[in-house]
């Protein structure tokens, strides 16, 4: 039987997690709840805060009457202990931070794309087959004729599409053509970040492998030693790690990131990108910065293992920590040939040196003040916080302000006065894309506009019906400077 | 250790001599005859209060430690204190200094430990080293510990609940000592501080293996020396 071994192996990963959380009862709840917060915005979140939002979910799903009988904390831990998340306390946090599994990151993949299909035979993706194929096939050819002939034929092609564009003639990938591609070179991208997380993995795991041989060669020293001492540096030069900083010199080499930067630009000004979704656009836009920050973590890592993993060996520290470990065994196994004799309580002879000192004096007594048990009366309210200018950057990139009726708003209530405030413009029209209509007034004043030097609130209405508002810098427009606005 | 302290101890006459500017220019309240400045002074208290000062948890204080080592070590000896840094760590704390023969009265507070307790202490100690060697921190949970222990249980011990308990009351205990730090929203799950390396050194791991290889010749506990434990003495 031939699907023997194909049916062994699938018994087998269905054990693993990744299976397993697909398969499992709460399923869908899992990888939503898992996706939303830990997948989409933020990788990593303290335990604090995951476990706050997960209880706000779980909170909200009961609501709506599901039965999650248990509480975060409980639904946490046992995503944990199936090895959908992974838990870390990273040097120098206060609390340990929560992440997902490799295996997590792969099931959210694997299920938003079925959610999501995008035709897999376009025509972008046999063009990219194609393409690598052809430079794979010129770039591994010895002949020096047949290369040259190669580069003359693509010559003679350039060329001819020269003289056609000189004639007037100039091909323009249609729209549709356009978004395909787009689209195809998103997700290209976004498994790209997806990969990171396996190659810190790797990382993890061929640092803490390097550590337990050292640890468990006693008596003459082994392979992984004599590398370390000959100087090689047997994480950077592994597999993963020359395949990562590969990628990771031609990321941040100067040029290759000007023409990054450039194309993405010239692609964000082109006409098509309006009909790619808002979250697409946002990929986009952030497409350079996402790459070098999880590039960068992945950096990072290598470089603190490979420096750590040094020092490890060379300060000796192994010598070290093998004979401790010696030692704590031989306590621990007499300890054990005593367990049956002593009580756990039993005092020993032995005083355990503290670093602490207490000092008492006659004059720490005071006297209870119940005053100072009191609760305070009441609770002050604080002021709402500033929304930093990358957000409303982004808001500006993300939403299509209606520049147009804003102006014209502008223009209308300058006819009845010789100056208006933001507040006073939307007092008479209010703002009909909430936030963004506020953000378009705040960019229109700020081009047109006399900035005075205190602020305003001005309130809107959101798309949730909730009434909002904000403190911005006051800006008048003002009647002379009208015609700027027509 | 007092490599710093000999430098200074160039400086003759020092008492009859006091650094004259710095007498004046470091009065911080009424009555303040004091002569280091502000932050040394807070480096100071933070290294007596114990259990130590952590340059992670106290950024601002630890470059003042660095910079004021020397003269925070004479005013450390004058309590019959010792500093001990571990700059690659970044941790210092005091330790009593070892005067010999010479009975001196003793600051810092010492823990008896039970049976348990000094399994409990072996077991930390054990996990540091191990998180130690593969570079992170140690972290450890109430339930773990209280699995790894039970291998102390008495084979005939029928008060499966007691023994839990006693456990517990051992961490509790560790905890008191800072041994074990809360890790800010986890119910039962403790960073191992790093000082327990230093504290409870090889030396005296191979101290408690030669204590229970005597109880188990039979030197019996009989012979125990109430040590008086001042934390007992405090409930």
């Amino acid at each position: 039987m031939k699907a023997d071994k194909a049916i062994a192996t699938y018994r087998r990963m269905r054990t693993q997690p990744l299976w397993r959380l697909l398969a499992s009862d709460n399923g869908p709840t899992a990888i939503g709840l898992l996706q939303a917060h830990l997948y989409e915005s933020e990788r990593s979140l303290p335990a604090s805060i995951f476990h706050e939002r997960i209880a706000r979910d779980l909170e909200e799903l009961r609501a709506q009457g599901e039965d999650f009988p248990q509480t975060a904390q409980a639904y946490v831990a046992s995503w944990l202990a199936d090895g959908y998340l992974e838990r870390r306390f990273p040097a120098g946090a206060s609390e340990e931070e929560y992440e997902l599994s490799t295996a997590a990151v792969e099931a959210i993949r694997f299920v938003s794309g079925l959610a999501q299909p995008h035709s897999a035979a376009t025509e972008s993706r046999l063009t990219l087959v194609i393409e690598a194929l052809a430079r794979l096939a010129d770039d591994t050819d010895t002949d020096k004729f047949r290369r040259i002939d190669r580069l003359m034929a693509e010559q003679a092609r350039i060329d001819k599409e020269i003289d056609a564009i000189q004639k007037g003639q100039m091909r323009v990938l249609p729209h549709t053509t356009a978004l395909e591609r787009t689209r195809e070179i998103i997700t290209l991208a976004d498994d790209l970040a997806g990969d990171f997380r396996r190659v810190r993995d790797q990382f993890d795991q061929l640092n803490r492998n390097l550590r337990e041989r050292i640890m468990d060669n006693d008596g003459n020293r082994g392979d992984v030693l004599d590398s370390l001492f000959a100087g090689i540096d047997l994480i950077s030069e592994s597999d993963a790690g020359r395949t990562f900083s590969a990628f990771w010199r031609l990321l941040t080499d100067p040029e290759q990131a000007a023409t990054l930067d450039q194309a993405l630009d010239s692609v964000m000004s082109r006409e098509f990108v309006g009909q790619l979704e808002a979250k697409e656009r946002r990929f986009l836009l952030r497409l350079t910065r996402t790459l070098l920050e999880q590039g960068g973590m992945v950096h990072e890592v290598l470089q603190t293992f490979a420096r750590s993993l040094k020092h490890f060996v060379q300060s000796r520290e192994y010598l070290e920590q093998r004979r401790l470990n010696h030692l704590l065994k031989d306590a621990q196994r007499t300890a054990l040939s005593l367990k049956d004799e002593v009580r756990a309580t039993d005092t020993l002879q032995y005083t355990l040196e503290l670093t602490s000192s207490r000092l008492r004096s006659l004059s720490q007594w005071v006297l209870h003040d119940p005053s100072l048990q009191a609760l305070p009366g009441q609770m002050a309210e604080g002021d709402a916080p500033p929304i930093d200018l990358e957000s409303v950057s982004e808001l500006v990139a993300q939403s299509e302000i209606d520049f147009r009726t804003l102006k014209a708003n502008v223009l209308a209530v300058l006819e009845q006065r010789s100056q208006a405030s933001i507040a006073d413009v939307l007092e008479q029209f209010p703002a009909a894309q909430g936030l963004g209509s506020i953000v378009g007034l705040l960019a229109l004043g700020s081009r047109h506009g006399f900035k005075a030097d205190h602020s305003e609130t001005v309130g809107w209405v959101g798309g949730d019906d909730k009434h909002r508002s904000a403190r911005i810098p006051k800006i008048f427009f003002l009647r002379e400077r009208a015609n700027e606005l027509v | 250790m007092n490599w710093s302290e000999n430098d200074e101890s160039a400086i003759p006459a020092e008492a009859q001599a006091p650094d004259a500017a710095q007498v004046p220019a470091n009065t911080l309240f009424m009555g303040d005859s004091g002569e280091l400045a502000l932050d040394t002074r807070r480096a100071l208290v933070q290294l007596l209060a114990g259990p130590s000062l952590d340059g992670r948890r106290h950024p601002k204080l630890w470059p003042i430690l660095v910079r004021d080592e020397a003269v925070i070590r004479r005013r450390l000896a004058e309590l019959f204190l010792q500093l001990v840094i571990d700059r690659d760590v970044q941790v210092a704390f005091t330790r009593q200094a070892d005067t010999g023969d010479l009975e001196v009265p003793l600051l810092l507070r010492r823990a008896q430990l039970t049976f348990i307790d000094s399994i409990l202490l072996l077991h930390l100690r054990q996990r540091l080293t191990q998180a130690d060697s593969q570079g992170d921190r140690a972290v450890v949970s109430t339930d773990e510990i209280t699995e790894f222990l039970s291998l102390y249980e008495r084979a005939a011990n029928t008060d499966r609940a007691g023994f839990v308990k006693r456990v517990h009351a051992s961490i509790e205990k560790i905890k008191k000592h800072s041994i074990l730090q809360k890790i800010r929203s986890s119910e039962d799950r403790f960073e191992i501080s790093p000082t327990l390396k230093l504290l409870f050194s090889a030396e005296e791991i191979q101290a408690l293996t030669h204590l229970y290889q005597r109880m188990a010749a039979g030197e019996t506990l009989a012979q125990l020396v109430q040590i008086d434990s001042d934390e007992e003495a405090d409930q």
